[in-house]
């Protein structure tokens, strides 16, 4: 008995381990399922839950007045469940139908549809004619599945602003890319539940998730304004560019803005490419040289001299200038354009003539710290803002280090280094009565329906100038394009505020001699401006009041007759007399400069009479080492071309104010050493 | 007189472990309804049939053995252990292999037996009447020996097969049973501490490597197991070294019970089991779907009948009229709390595969007759115990 009393314990104990095992079982459920559980039960639906994806709809990018620009369009995937192919057995005959329907390698095809994984894109983007086939071999493990593809129905208009998408449908430059979350939209699928083996179960739940569309981007951008702009370059880009003599530039910009909202009405660059095939563009063209591209902007810039002047009240209207032909400062010579000069003159003509000296006295009465405020109002030296990838900066000369000479020099448009959105959107402060406004390419987002979901806000960055500042400045500008060097933009009937530039391009570290990028910037109607319009012409050898302006005048003249904005009967019918004391080249044909280096100075100034030049002549020697502008070089018949006698005096060399220990160094260097200032008197023209 | 004895012979009957048992018969049946349904397509209540068939026959069986006074088995002590081990050498000339090990006697085309299965209750019952013969002498480590070599000659025999996950319910109902007849617990249980320790040792030292002097002489210490047994020792202690083989295995039985959560999928609305994702998901891995379909909820009620079920077989032990009915009820406890722990905590991810089934769930004849065989057993000592203390 005592023995079974002590056995009977044990059974008691044995019953807690019992316990204690069932415990420590009743723990660990508890860890899987209640607290592990929701974790694991996803690792086991990806497991036997399998979709195939169905691409959502691209959203359209529509223009300003809905308009279709990019357009997505329906286009077929093939795909295969390699486990299912694999079952069938007949992989090497379903390769072999699917290699011939589909144009492709038969090696290929047997490598994809035996991958070992859930779900293998055979070929994307394939024609409906083409899926139906498939569909009719009725290939075991073979499926399609609608995708969509983009379509630009305009081919490159706008391209650098659209950008273009992959294959995947995603976006990969301009609004494509910065909106490519709104416009991709939602992906549905179908989802497929699978065995272990990699079969689909039979009659097993298939569901559908609808994908949902993406958004609608309407741009800022008019179609038509757009295809104005691009007229205009193609025209430039087959050589057909007015007065360019057949001769086509390396690249050419025209950007057009509403200067009262920000609104970019069209962005167009050459060379451009086609979105619809852009993998077979040179990458160079895709290149949006508008936003991306920093240039010294030459005389263009002066509006913003003459602004700040004018705000500053350092000059009047009606006070006189006296242009002696050129200006010095700290002991530099910097010529006016027009050799000579301009003689005695109203401010007023002063920028009517863009006579460099009478910009330089401005630049120096506002001072250093004076220009530099407003070069930093008008937004210089940072991005706009605008949605475009890559957008440059510009750069500015350091402050810090920055001369007499330097400010002389930056009062005429040298220097500095802008985009061309960065000065039309400075120029359209101007024009707007002194806002800066930040540039705008979406005017609003609306959902596939047509409901707005972000509609349209225009961004001001404050007051730059006082409103009658820019109603003065705006008055001067418009007797430049009346009476003064923009001439060629003048358009009967309608009153159109302007400013010519033409700026040497810097190379490997110096002045390209007989290249330069002419420029155009315009706004009308003056008195109330509607358009703002900036063409740059690269790589020409002509000025920007010659073969910029007549650009501008046409796609003003286009956009204002389509716009509906009525000519204005106060406005003056023709260009009016050149005024006292100021002379104009009369609008002549090009001529070819001949080149008459080595030349005896005798020599070279009978060679250049011959051809119809007048002949300036600089430093001391016996031959010509240099001429200004260079042989084969067009310019206006008449010209003076500048000859340069003697060892130093075609000598480039960085100017003196840059030391070596600034760290800015390495970037100014590479923007603007340059040649002595007295060598480039044919700025501004 | 015989009214008087029938009676007392209805007193001794323990109708709350039939409860429990007739629940436990029930869950298996409905759950091999759904574990079941897609192993074989053309029918998919072909297990869950012959499942009852085996219920049937293994009750009756029971019945018979119940109603058999368990002492008669102690006459023939011997001749049971003789036959036992004559089971287990016949596997070895006419048994059938399956899955690398030779645990199977084909009766009919169809039908085979496990030896093994029936060789655990065939152990039992000697080893009980072994411990009792002894009363209680075993205060000593050198009194551990004979009881150990009465043991020994069966377990070498399934290990051999090779089972070892029988083997180690051999070993689990040795620890018991020697438990209950009184072994000394802290030289008992320091010998079985130390043999756990031992052995885990050694499997470390297997697959040890880069150990310092002097251990590296003992690093890749060989090891009695076939390659699949080691295969599973090192996916249990790191499941995602074979993710597609023996891993698989954890991995896709955590992952459905895991997913069943607190209310599970729903009956036939798991996945892991039902898309076949899960391997054995009828016979040794049937908890998983038991976890996949009917969550915590499931899993924490069939834990609490088998633990009613155990309490009931412990309090047959406790008022067995003597220490062999007292021994055999202890060592039916241990085997099946084993059998239940192994199962779960293999399925769960907390011990190594070793292929053992869960008692009365898990679809299977052998294993179901000799759980029965075991029951009926238990039943004869309760229905012949003379203190009823519940």
């Amino acid at each position: 008995m005592v023995q079974q009393l002590k056995m009977r314990k044990r059974v008691v104990l044995l019953f807690g381990m019992c316990s204690i095992f069932l415990f420590v079982l009743i723990i660990r459920l508890g860890l899987v399922q209640l607290r592990e559980g929701p974790f694991l039960k996803n690792l086991a639906d990806e497991e036997h839950f399998r979709g195939v994806p169905v691409a959502p709809k691209r959203g359209n990018i529509e223009d300003c007045n809905g308009n279709v620009l990019a357009m997505s369009v329906s286009t077929e995937t093939a795909y295969a469940v390699p486990a299912e192919v694999k079952k069938s057995g007949r992989q090497e005959e379903i390769a072999m139908k699917l290699a011939q329907i589909l144009d492709m390698n038969k090696a290929d095809v047997l490598e994809r549809i035996t991958k070992r994984t859930s779900l293998e894109y055979v070929k994307k983007k394939i024609s409906a004619e083409t899926a139906a086939k498939i569909k009719t071999a009725n290939l075991p493990g073979i499926g399609i599945v609608e995708d969509s593809s983009r379509f630009y129905p305009n081919g490159p208009l706008a391209a650098h602003v659209l950008g273009f998408t992959g294959i995947d449908s995603q976006g990969l430059e301009g609004i494509e890319f910065s909106r490519d979350k709104e416009l991709t939209g939602i992906p549905g699928s179908i989802l497929t539940e699978y065995g272990a083996n990699g079969i689909v179960i039979p009659g097993a739940e298939h569901d559908f998730i609808q994908p949902v569309q993406g958004n609608t981007i309407k741009l800022t951008i008019d179609k038509n304004i757009q295809a104005f702009a691009e007229r205009e370059l193609a025209k430039l880009m087959a050589g057909q560019g007015v007065n360019m003599e057949g001769k086509a530039p390396k690249s050419a910009s025209i950007l057009v803005m509403e200067p009262s909202t920000g609104r970019m009405l069209a962005i167009a660059s050459a060379p451009t490419f086609d979105p619809n095939n852009y993998q077979t563009s040179n990458p160079a063209a895709r290149r949006n040289i508008a936003i991306q591209n920093g240039y010294e902007p030459g005389s263009t810039f002066k509006i913003i001299t003459l602004a700040a002047s004018l705000e500053e009240k350092v000059i009047k209207t009606t006070e006189s200038f006296t242009d002696p032909g050129y200006a010095i400062v700290l002991g530099k010579k910097i010529r006016c354009w027009k050799s000579g000069g301009h003689g005695t003159q109203t401010m007023v003509q002063v920028v009517e003539n863009s006579c460099n000296p009478g910009f330089i006295e401005m630049g120096q009465r506002l001072g250093i710290d004076r220009f530099y405020k407003y070069l930093t109002a008008f937004g210089f030296g940072k991005k706009t803002g605008i949605e475009m990838s890559g957008e440059a900066k510009g750069i500015l000369a350091n402050k810090k280090r920055a001369t007499a000479l330097d400010l002389a020099t930056m009062s005429i448009g040298q220097t500095n280094n802008v985009t061309p959105i960065q000065l039309l959107t400075a120029v359209s402060a101007v024009a707007n009565g002194g806002t800066l406004m930040k540039p705008q390419l979406v005017q609003e987002i609306t959902s596939p329906a047509g409901e707005v979901l972000v509609p349209f806000k225009e961004e001001a960055g404050g007051r730059v100038i006082h409103e009658d500042t820019a109603k003065l400045a705006r008055e001067i500008l418009e007797s430049v394009v009346t009476n003064g060097t923009g001439r060629r933009s003048f358009l009967p009937g309608y009153r159109v505020a302007g400013k010519t530039g033409t700026a040497q391009k810097v190379g490997n570290g110096v002045y390209i001699q007989g290249e330069y990028v002419a420029s155009f910037i315009a706004f009308a109607p003056a008195n109330n401006p509607r358009l703002a319009i900036l063409a740059v012409v690269d790589g020409v050898p002509f000025y920007g009041g010659v073969v910029a302006a007549p650009v501008v005048q046409s796609v003003m003249l286009d956009s204002l007759k389509y716009l509906g904005v009525k000519p204005d009967l106060n406005a003056p019918l023709a260009p009016g007399k050149p005024m006292y004391g100021v002379e104009f080249p009369p609008v002549k044909q090009a001529a070819v400069v001949p080149s008459v280096l080595g030349y005896t100075p005798a020599e070279a100034e009978a060679a250049l009479k011959k051809a119809g030049f007048k002949v300036a002549i600089e430093g001391k020697g016996s031959y010509v080492v240099d001429q200004i502008p260079h042989g084969d070089a067009k310019v206006e018949q008449g010209s003076t071309v500048l000859l340069y006698l003697g060892s130093e005096a075609g000598k480039n060399t960085l100017a003196p104010w840059f030391e070596e220990d600034d760290p800015d160094v390495d970037a100014i260097e590479s923007l603007a050493p340059r040649i002595p200032i007295s060598m480039n008197p044919v700025l501004g023209d | 007189m015989a009214k008087k004895s029938d009676r007392k012979f209805l007193q001794g009957f323990d109708s709350g472990m039939l409860l429990t048992l007739a629940l436990l018969l029930g869950a298996s049946l409905l759950i091999l309804s759904t574990a079941s349904i897609n192993v074989i397509p053309s029918d998919p209540y072909h297990y869950v049939k012959t499942q009852a068939v085996w219920i049937v026959t293994g009750l009756a069986m029971a019945a018979v053995i119940a109603a058999l006074d368990y002492e008669h088995w102690r006459k023939i002590n011997w001749w049971i252990y003789g036959f036992n081990i004559l089971l287990l050498i016949l596997v070895f000339f006419v048994g059938s292999s399956a899955k690398g090990a030779q645990r199977w006697i084909q009766i009919t085309s169809t039908q085979s037996i496990q030896p093994s299965e029936f060789a655990k209750v065939l152990l039992i019952v000697t080893f009980a009447n072994f411990l009792a013969d002894r009363k209680g002498k075993l205060n000593d480590v050198k009194d551990f020996v004979l009881p150990l070599l009465f043991v020994m000659p069966p377990t070498v025999f399934v290990f051999l097969q090779p089972d070892l996950g029988t083997a180690l319910v051999f070993g689990a109902i040795f620890v018991g049973m020697m438990f209950v007849a009184g072994a000394n617990p802290l030289k008992f249980g320091g010998i079985i501490i130390g043999t756990i320790a031992a052995t885990v040792t050694a499997v470390y030292l297997h697959f040890a490597s880069n150990l310092p002097w002097p251990l590296k002489y003992l690093q890749g210490l060989p090891l009695p197991l076939k390659d699949y047994q080691l295969n599973r020792l090192i996916v249990f202690i790191d499941p995602s070294r074979d993710t597609s083989g023996d891993g698989y295995h954890v991995i896709q039985s955590v992952w459905a019970i895991g997913s069943g959560g607190l209310w599970g999928k729903g009956y036939r609305m798991g996945t892991q089991g039902q898309l076949n994702f899960l391997p054995e998901h009828h016979t040794d891995f049937i908890f998983s779907v038991v976890g996949e379909e009917f969550g915590f909820i499931g899993t924490a009620i069939l834990l609490f009948i088998f633990c009613i079920f155990l309490l009931r077989l412990i309090n047959i032990a406790m008022k067995s009229r003597d220490n062999f009915g007292t021994l055999i009820a202890s060592g039916v406890v241990s085997m099946m709390a084993f059998h239940i722990f192994i199962n779960i905590g293999m399925t769960s991810g907390i011990m190594p595969v070793t292929g053992i089934p869960l008692p009365f769930i898990s679809s299977g004849g052998s294993s179901m007759w000799a759980n029965m065989l075991a029951v009926g057993l238990v039943m004869s000592v309760g229905l012949r115990g003379e203190r009823p203390m519940f």
